[in-house]
Parts: C-alpha cells; sequence; structure tokens
C-alpha cells in the first residue's frame, strides 16, 4: 500500500471523512441534527466528485490495493451517478426530514456510508471488495428504510429489507466461496487468466449462478423481487429513490465485472437462465405496475422492469463474449456503454421523480395516490413539468435522456443478434419493445392526472408546503439534465471510454 | 433556410412561454404572428427547389449531432417533402385563428404545444437522417396526446390514451428495425471500408437486404405508417381522436399527421424494401379497398357530424395508399396531390363543424335543417368546401382522385372500381350532410336566431376556398415540383424488382 493506492481511493475517503466528522460532531442531547451536519455530508460528496475528476484522465487502468481495487473509467463513471444520486438524495432531503421532525444526523453519514459501499462495488475486482461494499451499502440502506420506525411500514419495511437482504448477501457468499473452491482464487482478474481458453468446471458455473442469484436479490430481478414493493412503499421516499437508483447502479456494475471477466466461457444454462431472468423481470415489473394506485408503488413496480431492460444487456454482453472469438470476442461496448448510458439517465429521473413525490406527500412516507395528482398543474405548473418530463423520460420518449438509454439497450441487443446470428437475441429485444409499450400507459397516467384532471375543490384552498431552495435546485438540475441527455451531447463517448477502458484492462490481466 | 423554417415554431413556443398567461392578447398575437411569419418564410422555398436540378433533395443542411453513434442533424427537401412543408405552414396561421374562439382555457399551453407540434412535423418531413425522423415522428404524438387529454371533449382521457398507445405501438417495432438497419449498415463499414456507419437515407437505401429482412423491416416500418394513415384495420383509434380532440387538433390531425402515414410510404417503405412491398402489394390493396368502401359505409349511418367527417377522413386516406401503392408515376402522383388536398378539405370541413358547434353547442344532425336561410355565406363555404372534398371537378379533390384512378386502373381495375364506388359513397353521405343540415324547413326554434359567419371566420376560410379552387384549376405547379421525385421513386422500386 503506498501513496498511490491512497490517491486512488480518494472518491471514497472524501465521503468517509465528512461521515466520520459528522458522527464526531454528533451530540447525545440533541434531537435534530445541527446545520453544519448536511453542509458537511454535502462537501463530502462534491469532494468525491472532485477527486473522480482529477483521476479521471490519466490514471486508468491502475491496480490499487495489489488488484483489490481497479481504478478505470467504468468505475468512475458509475461513481460519478452514485455521488450526484448522492448529493441529490441530501439536498432533497433536508426539508423532507424537518418537516417529519426526523433531521437527525445518523441519516447523513448512513447515505454516505451507503454512497460508499456502492461506489466500491463498481470499482472491485476482488470477491471480497465486491461484498465488502455490498454489505457497508446495504447495512446503511436497511436502517435508512426503517427511518421512519414509529410508522408500521417503515419498520416492516427494514426488517423486510434486512431478512431478505441478508439471505441474498448469503447466497452471494456462497457463490463466491464456491468459485474460491473452483479455481482457488478471489481476483477476477486471476480467475480470468485461468479460464481463458479452457472450460469452466461446473463448480464455478454453479458458483457463478449463486452469485447472480445474491445480485439479482439486490436489483430485485423475478423471481428475486418479492420483496421490493412493500421496502419501496415503506422506506422514506428520498430514501427509496437513492435506493432505486443507487443499488442499481452498484449492483449491475459488480454483475458486468464479474460476468465480464470470470464468465468468459460458453455456458448455455447460465445464458438462459439470464434470458428468461430479464423476460420475466420486464414483463411482471410491468404488469404490476399497471395495477396500482399508490403512485410510489407504482415506480417500485416499474423499478423491477427497469432491472429488467438493464438484464437484457447483460444477456447479449454475454452473448457477444462467447459467440465470437471465446474470451477475446468482447470487442464491441455497446452493452456496456448502453447500461451505462441508461444507468444515468434513469437515476437522473428517479431520484427526481421520488424527490417529488417526497415532497408532495402528506403523511411521512405515506405515499400519493394517482388522484391526489389531479389537478395540480393549476397549483404548481413547474413541479408538473418537471414530474412529467421524468415520467417521458422512465418511459423512454425521445427527446428525454430515457430514449437514449433505452436506445442503447435495445441496440446492444440486435447488435448481438446480428453478429452472432443468434435469433433469441433479436427477440428478447422485441419482447423489450413491447414491454416498453405496456410501461407507457402506466406512465402516462401521471400527466394525465396533472393535466387533465381538475383540481378536487376540497383542495383549492389547500396550502402547499414552502419549496426550499436547495429541492428547487434538485428538480431543476434534474429536469434540465434528463432533456440535456435526451437531445444527445456526444455523453457516448464519454460512455465508450470507460467501457473500452474496462475491456483493455481485462486484456491486460489475461498477458 | 431550412432550419431557420424547422425551428422559428420552437423559438416562438419557448418566448411564448415566457409571456404571462394572463396576457391573453399578446399570446393570441404572437402565436399567429410566429405562424404567419414561418408561413411567409417558407414560400421563398418553392421558387429555391428546382424540380429536375441536379440533385433531387435541395436546401441541404447537415451538422453533426451524436457523432460516436453516426448520428447526425441533416435536413434537406424534394417535391414531395417541398409541398407537405408548404400544406403545415399554410395551415397552421388558419389553425391559430381557429382555435381564438374555441380555446377558452390555459392557451398559452395550448399555442406552446401547437407551436411545438408545428416544429416537429416540419422536421419529420425534413430529416435526411432516419434517427432525425425517428426523433420527430415519436416527438409529434407528445403535443397532439395532451391536446387531445387537456383541450379535449368529454372522454378526452380514453381518447388521449387510445391515441397515444396506438401510434407508439406502431413506432416501437420501427425502432427496432430502425436499429436493425443501422447495425447491418455498420456490420457491412466494417467489412468494406468505403461505407460509413451512420444513419443517413441515403447510405441506407443502398443497403442490400435479404427478402426476409426486408419483410420484417416492412412489417415494422408498414405497421407504423398503416397506424398513421390510417388503414384499414388499423383505423379505430381514428374516430375517437377526432371526435374528442378540440377543434384546432382535429385539423392538425386530419390535416398534417395522417399525410405522415403516406409520407413515410413514400419515403422509406417503398425505397428502402421494394422486394417486400412488391409482395405485399395485393394485401395491401385489398385492405385499402376495404377500408374506402367499409369507411364510406359507417360515415353514411353516423349522426355526429364530425365523427361523420372523421370517417370520411379514413375513406379518404384509403384512396390515398391505393394511389401510392399503384406504383407507378400517375398514381403517386395522384396520392400525393390527394394528400394535399385532403389536408385542405378535412381541415376545411372541421373549422366549419366547430363553427357551428360553437352556436348551438351540438354536432348531431337532427338539430339542424333549413340553416341556409339563415347563415347563406356559411352555406356557401360549406358546400364549395364539401365539393371540393367529393371531387367536384375544378376543384382539388377531382385532380388527385383522378390520377390515382388513372394509376389504379392501370395496376387493377377491379380495385379501381371498388374504390370508385367508395367516392360515390362519398358524394352520397357528404351532399346527405349538406341537405340535412342546410335545406328544408327550420324544424327548431333554436336555429332561428343563428347569426351568420362572422368577419374572422370568413377571413380564414378565404385562403382555404382560394386554394381549393387554385389547385384544381391550375395543378400544374404541385405536379411539376414533385414529379422528379415520383419519377425517381417509380424508377428505383422498377429496378430494384427487376423489370
Amino acid at each position: 500500500m503506498d501513496w498511490t493506492d491512497i490517491r486512488g481511493i480518494a472518491p471514497l475517503l472524501w465521503p468517509l471523512a465528512a461521515a466520520l466528522g459528522i458522527l464526531a460532531m454528533a451530540d447525545k442531547r440533541r434531537t435534530g441534527s445541527k446545520p453544519m451536519t448536511p453542509m458537511l455530508a454535502i462537501v463530502g460528496l462534491l469532494g468525491s466528485l472532485f477527486a473522480i475528476w482529477r483521476l479521471w484522465p490519466e490514471e486508468e487502468g491502475t491496480s490499487l490495493f495489489r488488484g483489490a481495487i481497479v481504478l478505470d473509467g467504468f468505475g468512475l463513471f458509475l461513481g460519478i451517478i452514485v455521488a450526484v444520486c448522492s448529493l441529490a438524495t441530501i439536498l432533497l432531503s433536508i426539508d423532507y426530514l424537518k418537516r417529519r421532525e426526523k433531521n437527525l444526523g445518523e441519516f447523513y453519514v448512513l447515505v454516505l456510508f451507503a454512497a460508499i459501499g456502492m461506489m466500491l462495488m463498481g470499482m472491485s475486482r476482488n470477491f471480497v471488495t465486491i461484498l465488502f461494499g455490498l454489505e457497508v451499502m446495504s447495512i446503511s440502506l436497511y436502517v435508512l428504510a426503517g427511518l421512519f420506525r414509529e410508522r408500521s411500514p417503515s419498520a416492516e419495511a427494514s426488517m423486510k429489507y434486512f431478512l431478505t437482504g441478508s439471505f441474498a448477501t448469503g447466497l452471494l457468499v456462497f457463490g463466491m466461496g464456491m468459485a474460491y473452491g473452483a479455481t482457488g482464487s478471489l481476483d477476477l482478474g486471476g480467475i480470468g487468466i485461468q479460464q481463458a481458453g479452457g472450460n469452466p468446471s461446473p463448480l464455478l458455473v454453479l458458483g457463478l449462478g449463486f452469485m447472480l442469484a445474491g445480485l439479482a436479490f439486490k436489483v430485485a430481478a423475478v423471481p428475486f423481487h418479492m420483496w421490493l414493493p412493500d421496502v419501496y412503499e415503506g422506506a422514506p421516499t428520498t430514501v427509496t429513490g437513492f435506493m432505486a437508483a443507487g443499488v442499481k447502479i452498484a449492483a449491475f456494475g459488480a454483475i458486468i465485472r464479474v460476468f465480464a471477466e470470470v464468465y468468459q466461457n460458453d455456458s448455455e444454462s447460465l445464458r438462459s437462465t439470464l434470458w428468461w431472468m430479464s423476460v420475466g423481470t420486464m414483463t411482471i415489473g410491468n404488469v404490476a405496475a399497471l395495477a396500482q394506485r399508490s403512485v410510489k408503488r407504482m415506480l417500485a413496480y416499474s423499478s423491477i422492469a427497469h432491472a429488467g431492460y438493464l438484464l437484457l444487456a447483460i444477456v447479449v454482453m454475454q452473448g457477444r463474449l462467447d459467440t465470437a472469438t471465446g474470451y477475446l470476442g468482447f470487442d464491441s461496448s455497446q452493452s456496456v456503454e448502453g447500461i451505462l448510458y441508461y444507468l444515468l439517465a434513469y437515476g437522473i429521473a428517479t431520484v427526481g421523480a421520488f424527490g417529488i413525490l417526497a415532497y408532495l406527500e402528506r403523511d411521512a412516507g405515506g405515499g400519493l395516490d394517482f388522484d391526489d395528482l389531479a389537478g395540480l398543474k393549476g397549483k404548481q405548473p413547474l413541479l408538473a413539468m418537471a414530474l412529467t418530463v421524468f415520467m417521458l423520460s422512465l418511459a423512454g420518449i425521445p427527446g428525454t435522456a430515457g430514449f437514449i438509454g433505452k436506445y442503447g439497450v435495445f441496440a446492444a441487443a440486435v447488435e448481438a443478434a446480428q453478429t452472432t446470428g443468434d435469433e433469441s437475441f433479436m427477440l428478447l429485444a422485441v419482447l423489450g419493445i413491447l414491454n416498453s409499450l405496456v410501461g407507457l400507459y402506466y406512465y402516462l397516467r401521471v400527466p394525465i392526472q396533472l393535466y387533465a384532471k381538475d383540481l378536487p375543490e376540497a383542495r383549492e384552498a389547500e396550502v402547499m408546503p414552502a419549496r426550499p431552495p436547495a429541492f428547487r435546485f434538485v428538480v431543476a438540475t434534474s429536469l434540465i439534465a434528463t432533456l440535456w441527455l435526451g437531445f444527445g451531447p456526444d455523453v457516448m463517448n464519454f460512455g465508450v471510454e470507460p467501457a473500452m477502458q474496462l475491456v483493455k484492462s481485462a486484456l491486460e490481466s489475461l498477458n | 433556410m431550412l432550419s431557420l423554417v424547422l425551428f422559428l415554431p420552437l423559438f416562438g413556443a419557448l418566448m411564448l412561454l415566457l409571456v404571462d398567461k394572463s396576457n391573453e392578447k399578446l399570446i393570441k398575437y404572437g402565436a399567429f404572428a410566429v405562424t404567419v411569419a414561418t408561413f411567409l418564410m417558407s414560400i421563398p422555398l418553392y421558387g429555391a427547389y428546382e424540380a429536375g436540378g441536379a440533385s433531387l433533395f435541395q436546401l441541404e443542411e447537415s451538422a453533426d449531432w451524436i457523432p460516436s453513434l453516426g448520428i447526425r442533424y441533416a435536413v434537406a427537401i424534394d417535391g414531395i417533402s417541398l409541398l407537405l412543408v408548404l400544406l403545415v405552414n399554410f395551415l397552421m396561421p388558419i389553425v391559430v385563428v381557429g382555435s381564438v374562439k374555441s380555446i377558452t382555457r390555459r392557451y398559452r399551453d395550448f399555442y406552446v404545444l401547437l407551436l411545438l407540434l408545428q416544429s416537429f412535423m416540419l422536421g419529420a418531413f425534413m430529416a435526411r437522417d432516419l434517427f432525425l425522423f425517428y426523433m420527430f415522428w415519436e416527438l409529434m404524438v407528445v403535443p397532439m396526446y395532451f391536446i387531445i387529454g387537456v383541450w379535449g371533449g368529454k372522454p378526452r382521457i380514453y381518447a388521449a390514451m387510445k391515441f397515444f398507445i396506438y401510434t407508439l405501438a406502431g413506432s416501437l417495432p420501427m425502432l427496432v428495425a430502425v436499429i436493425y438497419l443501422f447495425m447491418k449498415l455498420r456490420h457491412q463499414a466494417e467489412l468494406d471500408p468505403e461505407l460509413t456507419a451512420s444513419y443517413s437515407l441515403e447510405a441506407l437505401s443502398g443497403l442490400s437486404l435479404t427478402l426476409k429482412e426486408q419483410w420484417l423491416c416492412f412489417l415494422a416500418f408498414g405497421l407504423s405508417f398503416a397506424i398513421k394513415v390510417p388503414m384499414f384495420p388499423f383505423h379505430t383509434w381514428l374516430p375517437d381522436a377526432h371526435t374528442e380532440a378540440p377543434t384546432p387538433g382535429s385539423v392538425v390531425l386530419a390535416g398534417v399527421l395522417l399525410k405522415m402515414g403516406g409520407y413515410g410510404f413514400l419515403r422509406f417503405a417503398i425505397p428502402m424494401f421494394p422486394n417486400a412491398v412488391e409482395q405485399a402489394v395485393p394485401v395491401i390493396y385489398l385492405l385499402a379497398v376495404f377500408g374506402i368502401v367499409y369507411a364510406a359505409l359507417v360515415a353514411l349511418v353516423q349522426t355526429d357530424v364530425k365523427r361523420l367527417v372523421a370517417y370520411s377522413s379514413v375513406s379518404h386516406m384509403g384512396l390515398v395508399v391505393l394511389g401510392i401503392f399503384a406504383l407507378n408515376i400517375d398514381g403517386i402522383r395522384g396520392g400525393v396531390y390527394q394528400m394535399l388536398a385532403h389536408g385542405l378539405t378535412t381541415g376545411g370541413l372541421f373549422l366549419l363543424v366547430d363553427m357551428l358547434y360553437e352556436r348551438r353547442h351540438t354536432r348531431e344532425f337532427s338539430e339542424y335543417g333549413g340553416i341556409a336561410k339563415r347563415m347563406p355565406i356559411f352555406a356557401t363555404f360549406f358546400i364549395v368546401i364539401t365539393l371540393g372534398s367529393i371531387g367536384m371537378p375544378g376543384l382539388n379533390g377531382f385532380v388527385g382522385e383522378f390520377l390515382i384512378f388513372l394509376g389504379t386502373f392501370r395496376v387493377s381495375p377491379v380495385a379501381a372500381i371498388f374504390a370508385v364506388s367508395g367516392v360515390i359513397l362519398g358524394a352520397w353521405y357528404m351532399l346527405a350532410t349538406v341537405r340535412k343540415i342546410f335545406f328544408g324547413e327550420i324544424t327548431r326554434d333554436e336555429n332561428r336566431n343563428l347569426r351568420d359567419i362572422d368577419g374572422r371566420e370568413i377571413a380564414l376560410l378565404c385562403p382555404l376556398v382560394l386554394m381549393i379552387v387554385l389547385m384544381g384549376v391550375v395543378p400544374g405547379p404541385f405536379i411539376e415540383k414533385m414529379e422528379p421525385s415520383v419519377r425517381a421513386i417509380v424508377e428505383s422500386y422498377q429496378s430494384a424488382i427487376g423489370n
């Protein structure tokens, strides 16, 4: 361990320092937090972004801590999305928590720790670091979900999340153990070298299967999705947004790392498992979202559907890996690029949308029915517009970031179908498209309520809570970012680079 | 110049957003000024486009947009695009004037959406990059959805949702096909250094596709266009959308949005997938003819004037499809001409129906009768536009229909005969409408004091009638502009199928 290692994990150290600072300042006798607390958390995350910016240009592909952490564009890109989403969550939560008299210092500490865990998962290249990141993230989130513990849904959410989450971690560790048993290595690159060219041992495939199940729990892919709606509904609304965006970013980061490096040889059984998982996840998520009355629950189910679209890109990434020239066939980065853009677009829109819901809901974390949005346009024109744009982005309408993301993911599937001639990939793209049509229906219910329905008379006189500057700032920035990314600045180049870096570092580890 | 025309309405929409929403006058005059300016700026396009010039597509403007994906901002027009662009810009000021009375609330939002819609429609007609086209194609649906959903009649939410889901059900498969074509080109570009992967329409038209690929892509593209046209049996969204949409929305829907389907067939489906088209023609003919007759029969039994006009739209657009898929010069010329004519006459009819509705708040035939005595000027306009719509010689509908039948007859006399019967039915129900509304005795007391149309309403109908007559008497200047494009489409089709 030397100076380079420390400098390389600076994006994690900044929030860590902030979190420790907040803990040090904590005062037992006070129930609320000091005004300094959120400031410190914000500084920590800005520092993290600053560190990423400093690391970005030169230090790519460096292995830190003997290969446990790798410094490449892929991980740093995920780090940016995580930091931005956490920042937005904190800014949105200040007022939300104050109104519910829950403005505790611990909240900020936990968000920072969760962010550290998420970033670490994207940067890890070793089973132990992945597990470490996952646990730091998960344990913080278990507590965050139960923040409003006086309300039974929130307590239930926390408990449910904890129980299923621990089970998932168990599966992951079990799988890692099998992989270790099969290869004698915990290092992704090391296993990659061993496996190049040969047939994977059945034990390794089984281990990968268990690891996939563990990570699938985290992103709530079918059939491991049961916990999600209740947890998302019970958790404080800003935390729900944070979970929906952050956990997906981290878990998909880890899935890509594991599958791109370790899983190189064809295993038909694993691929068809992923295929069915992807189809099942999008379909069940979308169909269940159709029937919801609560907006929060609708977004919860739709978050399952989004995991399905992302898995779609994983299926075909793997397809390119094994059908061309084995491991080295991973020459095009369409799917990784698609996933990165998708996560960015999804993260922004999700955090923004949940932020607005948090502002609008009346009792703590109680959620909001579609009817509660009726005619809101008259009272809150700008918020209504922002929420509409976020919904259109999640639905993938052109002109929003979500469209470019969806485009990237489907383009990956079509490309894979063309290069490999495997028609099941094409079928996957078509099923994905049909699913987004279903998605359209429930996303559109929101703008319909906002614009086409009239405000109920009972609510006309109702005074809306003040909109604090931090809230306005986050909503406005996410709105602008969603539209700007949707009209296609060449951020894709930004995405290609990290993805290609992943390939390069994988190749380097082979030589 | 094209970009200026394309983005002026968009810019106007953004400007309107800055106006205080209670400033009704400024908003309405502002929207009108923007649409008029756009129209005036697009008139020189007519002179600037040289039919039979060195290249088919002229006035090209392009810039890199998302280079890593090969996506460019590229616009250009040929004769067909030119005429459709002029149609859009001609109709828009009329729509704005026509909406002054019927839009009574949230007018700022309304005009912003209307101007956005105009930009998107222009973009779709001008785009020379498939991705750009797709963007505009889908974006177009969003303002229309809000226009129907917010300002529409009672079951507006149902109608808006149906409209949105239907059109997107068409365009999402198209997205897969668009990506597929691009990936195919990229794949070939890797082998052939002379090609570059892009969404440019020229490059994509040069792709050699197997028959199976052509069929799948044609189905994906064709479904989308068929829904937009709309072709039987994908037409069911249209009567609902039209009936519930506010009148300006109906005018844009009938006047321009439906033309997107025909335009799409001409610009994309036929040149890119000729072999699949060749095999699909019999089915398309069957559907088109069936649609023409079926919609005409359904129109006969309507009691709501607006619904009747909506069904007559389905019937007339069937003729357009018939002409286009005759795949000879007369047929396509007729199809395009009929698109223009239908845009004017049906737009006019919707405006007229709205004028009646404003006065009596009903669109049922039975509520009217004999009102020509009270509203002679209105009756005159109504009759002229109706005659244009049913294809009376000397008015615009005749030219299009005549050319379509000329083209169709050469390919399939049977289809032509059936289609003519549809036109005869059309004359029947339209003239019956005129009789029921305007002639006979006044049976309702409410109709005794109807006031005739005022200056604003006359001013907004006059340009329409003028164009209807002009296009009927001197079709030359319009046909001349589209001639080379039509010829090019037919020739490339013929050479692709090997004649």
